[in-house]
């Protein structure tokens, strides 16, 4: 909101990407080539005219990828002026983005095995504005200009800071944890799935394919196949979990640097660089997946805005641990917030009323029973069979439904613990959540006609940042939200709160 | 903590003119709901029972006239709204009820907003918005002028609030 014009500055000259981008870029070549070869090699090499259409549009899909980008990487020109970072892009459509250094967020940099090879690496900046993209990427930039450009765009606060050092750094006994993360046996059926499906495109069958396998077991029983495929999936599984680990966390560590920027460095094959702001870090989250709690392992989420990549972008950036033992963890989260002991620690917090215990068992009765019953009718009507299904299903899961409504129950809690907020809910994904203090932009206390009538209200807390750019606080008791709500953000509600 | 706490409403309501303004939105609403209705209905003629459609037809037509009737009152008993020296505070809805603050520190932008109906009954929504898309303070059915004081008072205050707000 600052209305005066900006000082004139010297001209800063444009710079462009590194010309070794257009070697990269021949890599949307290899699919066409690779889809050739694989068909050459399933066919003995006689392209028939279906097969030859379907292959010269891939080709020429590809083609057209790899001329866009030729064209990007040529057009693009950037710079950084005192307090602007600018880009330039594109011939027909061009386009000119321009934003305030006090808004870059984040920066990361990323090098794959081909950038590597060619002293590349690419830069992105998030900026944690919704309405230009939430990212400006810079797909080739020399290390050592990159290494300039992020030093010029993340410049922390500038006061040196208690804790400068490292926060973390791997440890190979996590990797016992990494099976409990990546859902390893369910991404390889998913990648087989995949395969199977593409190779459709060639004109070879499924069937083809499973007979083919069928024909390595020779004269076993389908059965004894079956599990023999089955234990391959889960050592496969667990076997891609572990390289996956590797690959996403080798020479992991996790700093602080003496201006008060937090740098994460990660990465085997493709070597992860981010960097972000203290000052821009609204809080932390303690992730505890059911698995993960089963193990005694938790990950550290930042919470900031600017941190949501692309879809489909690697890994999540948010994250800046892998899953460790949940005291690392809480250690971790004690070194970033800068308080001791850390706000989410396994401590006692406000317990929600025994209200929010029977909603959430409702609930889960209904979530069970309304599919069973409306099964059961149309069995009923059509196929006997299907009421026996139904009662089945009901009978064996609403056990397990109020099992999970009463763990749900358990993790409720919240709390006011020096300059945060503390909120912890969840099952499958249980979060316990630090939110700064004076990071709250504003509260909603929100009811249901149900909640009004069980006395419980629902807190929301919005944010800059984080998923939705609220955290809730569901089912307190209404007295409770009332008071958590004006000891978060002090003098607030204050005025519109008496007591009765 | 021994004392039960509870909210003090804020301190304005909207004109009552606002209520007419949520029964002609309510109007449009059952009308459009009812011709989906009645469509169906004309659809299903001979596949389902007539005395299942006739059922139907009660309950939609029932349903739509309690909307028509309660919507507005209820609304208008709920929605308040208050402009303090530190924040802006409101209450709305009807069946779902919330109540919001948002400090005048960390307000971005304030607009009004006036669509046909609004301008026909001499009304306005002020949005208040903060850095995060949750955290919007919206005041609907104001009267137009009352709108314009408002606007004037927190663009004055959010103009003198240095930084981005966030």
């Amino acid at each position: 909101m600052t209305a005066e014009a900006p000082p004139e500055t010297p001209e800063v000259p444009w710079r462009r990407l590194s010309w070794r981008m257009l070697a990269v870029n021949a890599k949307w070549l290899v699919p066409p080539v690779l889809s050739v070869a694989v068909y050459a090699v399933f066919t003995g090499g006689n392209l028939g005219k279906e097969a030859f259409t379907r292959l010269g549009i891939l080709t020429g899909i590809f083609v057209l990828v790899l001329l866009g980008e030729t064209v990007d990487v040529l057009t693009t020109r950037f710079r950084v002026t005192g307090e602007r970072f600018e880009l330039r892009r594109g011939v027909l459509a061009r386009r000119h983005k321009s934003i305030p250094l006090d808004r870059v967020r984040r920066v990361d940099v990323t090098a794959n095995p081909l950038h590597r090879m060619l002293g590349l690496v690419v830069l992105r900046v998030g900026t944690g504005q919704r309405q230009d993209g939430e990212e400006l990427k810079l797909a080739a930039l020399r290390k050592d200009e990159a290494e300039r450009l992020r030093a010029g765009l993340v410049t922390g606060s500038g006061e040196p800071r208690r804790g400068a050092g490292v926060l973390a750094e791997l440890r190979w006994s996590w990797l016992r944890y990494s099976p409990l993360t990546v859902t390893g046996v369910l991404g390889i059926a998913i990648l087989a799935g995949a395969g199977i499906r593409a190779l459709e495109v060639f004109g070879i069958r499924p069937n083809d394919v499973f007979a083919w396998v069928r024909g390595l077991f020779g004269e076993l029983e389908l059965w004894k196949v079956l599990a023999v495929l089955a234990a391959g999936l889960i050592v496969l599984g667990v076997l891609g979990c572990l390289v996956a680990f590797a690959d996403e966390w080798w020479g992991y560590r996790f700093e602080r640097a003496e201006d008060g920027a937090f740098h994460v460095r990660r990465g085997l094959l493709t070597k992860r660089n981010l960097s972000l702001d203290e000052s821009r870090v609204r809080g932390v989250e303690l992730v505890e997946t059911m698995l993960m709690r089963s193990a005694g392992a938790a990950r550290v989420d930042l919470i900031s805005s600017g941190m949501d990549a692309e879809p489909g972008e690697g890994p999540r950036l948010k994250s800046v641990t892998p899953a460790v033992p949940a005291a690392e963890a809480n250690r971790i989260v004690a070194e970033i917030v800068g308080e001791s002991p850390p706000p989410t620690a396994e401590a006692w917090l406000e317990p929600h009323p025994k209200a929010a215990l029977r909603r959430r068992r409702l609930r889960a009765v209904l979530v069970v029973l309304v599919p069973a019953a409306v099964l059961a009718l149309v069995g009923a009507l059509v196929q006997p069979v299907l009421v026996a299904v139904a009662a089945v299903a009901a009978v064996a899961l609403v056990p397990v439904a109020l099992l999970l409504a009463a763990d749900a129950y358990r993790a409720l809690g919240h709390r006011v613990r020096g300059r945060y907020l503390v909120v912890r809910a969840g099952t499958a994904d249980r979060r316990t959540v630090a939110l700064r203090r004076d990071g709250v932009l504003a509260m909603t206390i929100r009811r249901s006609p149900t909640q009004r009538l069980s006395g419980l209200a629902t807190v929301v807390v919005a944010t800059s940042a984080g998923k939705g750019a609220a955290y809730l606080i569901r089912d307190a008791g209404f007295d409770g939200a009332l008071a958590v709500a004006d000891e978060t953000v002090p003098g607030l509600w204050s005025p519109f709160v008496r007591r009765g | 903590m021994s004392e039960p706490l509870e909210l003090v409403p804020p301190r304005h309501r909207v004109p009552s003119r606002a209520m007419r303004w949520w029964t002609v939105r309510a109007a449009i609403t059952d009308v459009v709901l009812l011709a989906v209705v009645a469509g169906c209905a004309v659809w299903l003629r001979g596949v389902l029972p007539g005395a299942l459609l006739t059922a139907i037809a009660v309950v939609a037509v029932l349903t739509a006239a309690a909307y028509l009737v309660l919507m507005p009152r209820v609304r208008y008993r709920v929605h308040r709204w208050e402009v303090t020296a530190d924040a802006v505070y409101t209450s709305s809805g009807w069946v779902w009820q919330e109540w919001r603050v948002a400090p005048l520190s960390r307000v971005q932008t304030v607009d009004t907003e006036r669509g046909p109906l609004q301008q026909l009954f001499g009304l306005a929504t002020v949005t208040v918005t903060t850095a995060s898309s949750a955290g919007a303070v919206k005041i609907a059915g104001l009267s137009h002028e009352v709108a314009k004081d408002v606007v004037r008072t927190l663009t004055a205050v959010t103009q003198s609030t240095p930084g981005d707000a966030t």
